[in-house]
């Protein structure tokens, strides 16, 4: 099996007898899922009675029998269940309250004690078919990640409301008709997507806080309930779980007792018991009195620095009150900006959103503006508001890829799926390790190396056995590379090592440290253009947890002056990539590489960049460098090492400070070494006595 | 950044201001002083909400420029950019908005009866929205 792809197998036979359903028996389907029934008369025969009158033998009758009902469970909800290294949670769409005909799943995948977020998937057509027995539904799904078996079948049992809901097989298919993956998931709830919610609210708030409100109690365009904000997206299919976190802020965080955005996020980070700066599918909202913006702003979802959408706040200088227009209006506010947090826009501004959509200023919607219905105003708009979202809206709760609407997700508006999610935070880690990565500057130069700085710690106290190779070189860690397009690429070491066992135990306070160059690979040069890259890195630990460091941004520069322009050209080759990798070579197939160093050197030595040239060819200076040739009889031939010029180059690199830590170290030794080599024993002794200052540090 | 910009000139022989970007985010007036005619200067209360992405706007009040500003945004969660209030002699203002390099448009507005104007820009076309009141944001 393809532990990359969720949707792969090996093999599984699959019955796929089923037929396709009309629109006609569509509509009969939802006329019965209505009343969660059977059909009671013949005038209301389908396709489900029809099946079964086929499969069974007539026997004469003296009297016509009674249809009874069969009242079924309905099928939709979500799902759960999976293999031993993904998990899948499903979410079937085909019948209770307001069906949107649609399946979407999320892949977790599950490497020792670590699950981390794989990637969705959703079919928007699916030809789904009823029988008395079972609902298969069938159709080509769209992906978050490039899927082998991309149509997707569900098959769920129906049964009596006496019996316990059936699960779902999922089974997965190529284009072709081959079997893919098949997995088994009980299920879970009749609700899509559970969600935690905090209310908090302000110590300044003179009038109550919202319970819920009798929409009968003005007219309105749909049937009369007490809703309140957790019923109406109960009614949209999201449960949301009140936490016991309520909190009474002090006035005084806000300063003036007007709200700033800024405020009200530090106020999210203190009193927010479950907040943390990750995708998590926990909200909050908190009622305060009075925003910067005035009483005119009844609310905003505030959150969009960071992991955005986990924070909205409402505003009772506008909405407050206890007539039953100002507690139609609080309900509207308090859902409303809680759309936000789950990435919904106004209904007339969906054409903003990334990838746009079609506007809906007409949306009898939470997310509209009453004062701006097209309709007729804000009259006309209660007067046939349900008090519910619009189908689209419902659609994107349901089964929006889940980055695109968990709160910490896809910043606001943005609603693409840019690919694998492994720039995704792990939403489970227990392997007692922690894995960071860092630059040793900020922002790079375009053409300069970047390296990268790794760091394995335990925080187990009773220790971790590790094993010891964090360089990507070895194939164990890998390292993720966002670039400014959005793409996400691997880095792939230009030369693969084989290694073998290297474990030892790891106590805390003990980390292990290395470094790595990873501007050039088999990939080809991955920092190729200006802009803000982020790097992720991933440890596989011994128990088979993928240990996930925090994103490292980098930034890479814009060449501003024709020389940086001309540094970078210089620089930006695969020659010079594969020189800079291997430090340095005398092959013939890098001489244009080599010459572009020369070239550097001899046009810009004062230049902090043409101390990576001077590395590289400092280094390679130092060695012995043989090649095979079919020149000579032995077929091999040796560059003697040249120390004075290694010695030359490296004690000018060393003196620069433009490399990190390690690197900065290697060259001390190998400058030590060629210092040696030219019998210059007290320079030597000096290289290595700075050596000792800068700390021991793994360097290969 | 939302900035409200008060141009505290009276509009016939006052020089075009830059908007103030060093006051706070305000948005719809809390309490509008919308003077009545023959009471001295009324309030003209212009509010850009949707569709402004990174531009440069100017507002012409019955042909003066009193508003130009680039990097005009809107934050799409309230639908706001940045607002601005403009004292009018007169009971009637002619307002003329542009983007620069985009829409532009202009109404008339009667200051005792609608003295609040939001422009929208909806799919390229500007739009303009009077009220008696602020229109409220969320």
């Amino acid at each position: 099996m393809n532990q990359q792809d969720p949707t792969s197998a090996e093999t599984t036979s699959v019955e796929s007898s089923f037929g396709e359903m009309t629109v006609e028996e569509m509509a009969a389907l939802d006329a019965i899922d209505a009343a969660n029934l059977e059909p009671t008369s013949p005038g209301s025969e389908t396709r489900s009675q029809a099946v079964v009158a086929v499969g069974t033998p007539a026997l004469p009758l003296p009297t016509p029998p009674i249809p009874i009902p069969i009242i079924k469970r309905p099928v939709s909800g979500r799902y759960r269940g999976g293999t031993a290294a993904f998990q899948l949670e499903l979410r079937v769409d085909v019948d209770r309250v307001r069906p949107m005909k649609r399946v979407s799943g999320d892949f977790y995948q599950i490497s020792g004690s670590t699950t981390t977020y794989f990637g969705s998937f959703i079919v928007n057509s699916p030809a789904i078919t009823v029988t008395l027995s079972q609902v298969v539904i069938k159709g080509l799904g769209s992906y978050t990640f490039s899927a082998g078996a991309p149509v997707v079948q569900v098959t769920i049992q129906r049964r009596l409301l006496s019996q316990p809901q059936a699960p779902a097989l999922v089974q997965f298919f190529t284009t072709g008709g081959s079997p893919g993956a098949t997995y088994t998931c009980p299920f879970e709830s009749s609700y899509f997507r559970a969600v935690r919610i905090e209310t908090d609210r302000v110590s300044d708030v003179t009038t109550p806080l919202l319970s819920n409100y009798n929409t009968g109690s003005l007219p309105s365009g749909g049937p009369a309930r007490n809703l309140s904000v957790v019923g109406a997206y109960a009614e949209a299919g999201i449960q949301m779980f009140p936490t016991s976190g309520a909190d009474v802020i002090n006035i005084l965080e806000a300063g003036n007792a007007k709200w700033s955005n800024a405020e009200l996020h530090a106020s999210m980070e203190k009193h927010f018991t479950l907040w943390k700066d990750l995708p998590q599918w926990a909200v909050w909202e908190v009622v305060a009195q009075l925003h910067d913006l005035g009483p005119g702003l009844y609310g905003i979802m505030f959150d969009q620095q960071g992991k955005q959408r986990q924070g909205c706040a409402v505003f009772h200088a506008g909405i407050g009150g206890t007539t039953a227009e100002k507690l139609r209006l609080q309900l509207y506010t308090y859902v409303h900006e809680l759309g936000h947090c789950f990435n919904l826009l106004h209904s007339w501004q969906k054409s903003f959103a990334v990838p746009p959509a079609t506007n809906r200023p007409n949306a009898l919607s939470w997310m509209n503006y009453p004062w701006n219905y097209p309709g007729g105003g804000a009259a006309a708009f209660w007067n046939a508001f349900p008090f519910q979202f619009d189908n689209e809206e419902v659609i994107h709760l349901r089964h929006a890829f889940r980055n695109n609407i968990i709160m910490g997700g896809s910043n606001f508006a943005v609603g693409a799926a840019l690919g694998r999610e492994i720039m995704s935070e792990p939403v489970r880690d227990e392997s007692g390790l922690t894995f960071s990565i860092s630059t040793h500057q900020r922002n790079f130069a375009l053409g300069e190396p970047v390296v990268l700085q790794l760091e394995l710690g335990t925080t187990d106290r009773r220790g971790r056995r590790v094993h010891t190779w964090l360089h990507p070189n070895y194939g164990l860690v890998r390292i993720a590379i966002r670039k400014p397009s959005g793409q996400v690429a691997f880095y792939e070491p230009l030369i693969d090592h084989l290694v073998g066992e290297r474990d030892r135990e790891m106590a805390p306070g003990d980390p292990i440290q290395d470094s790595a160059y990873i501007g050039f690979g088999k990939g080809g040069l991955y920092f190729d253009e200006p802009g803000r890259y982020q790097v992720r890195a991933v440890y596989p630990a011994l128990d088979g947890s993928q240990v996930m460091s925090p994103i490292q941004d980098v930034r890479v520069r814009y060449p501003v002056t024709a020389m940086e322009e001309e540094l970078a050209d210089l620089f930006m080759g695969e020659e010079q990539g594969t020189l800079l990798y291997l430090l340095g070579s005398d092959a013939d197939s890098l001489r244009r590489g080599n010459a572009a160093f020369d070239e550097v050197l001899a046009k810009y030595p004062k230049h902090a960049m043409a101390n990576y040239a001077r590395l590289v060819k400092g280094i390679n200076a130092g060695r012995d460098f043989k090649l095979i040739t079919e020149e000579k009889e032995s077929r091999l031939t040796v560059r003697v090492a040249r120390p004075e010029e290694s010695a030359e180059m490296l004690a000018a690199v060393a003196d620069s400070g433009v490399l990190d830590s390690a690197s900065a170290q290697m060259t001390l030794m190998r400058l030590a070494e060629a210092q040696t080599r030219t019998g210059d024993k007290e320079a030597a002794a000096k290289t290595r006595n700075k050596l000792a200052k800068a700390g021991a540090v793994a360097v290969r | 950044m939302l900035v409200r910009s008060l141009i505290a000139v009276a509009l016939l022989g006052g020089p075009a201001c830059e908007a103030d970007r060093g006051r706070p985010a305000m948005g719809p007036t809390p309490s509008p002083h919308v003077a009545r005619a023959g009471e001295g200067p009324m309030t003209l209360h212009v509010a850009l909400r949707d569709g402004f992405r990174n531009e440069t706007v100017t507002i012409t009040v019955n042909g003066k420029e009193v508003y130009r500003k680039a990097g005009v945004t809107t934050d799409l969660t309230i639908s706001f950019a940045d607002s601005v209030e403009i004292p009018v002699e007169g009971s009637t203002a002619r307002v003329e908005v542009a983007v620069v390099g985009g829409p532009t448009g202009s109404e008339e507005v009667r200051l005792a009866e609608t003295p609040f104007v939001a422009v929208w820009i909806v799919e390229g076309m500007m739009k303009f929205q009077k009220s008696k009141e602020p229109l409220p944001m969320l």
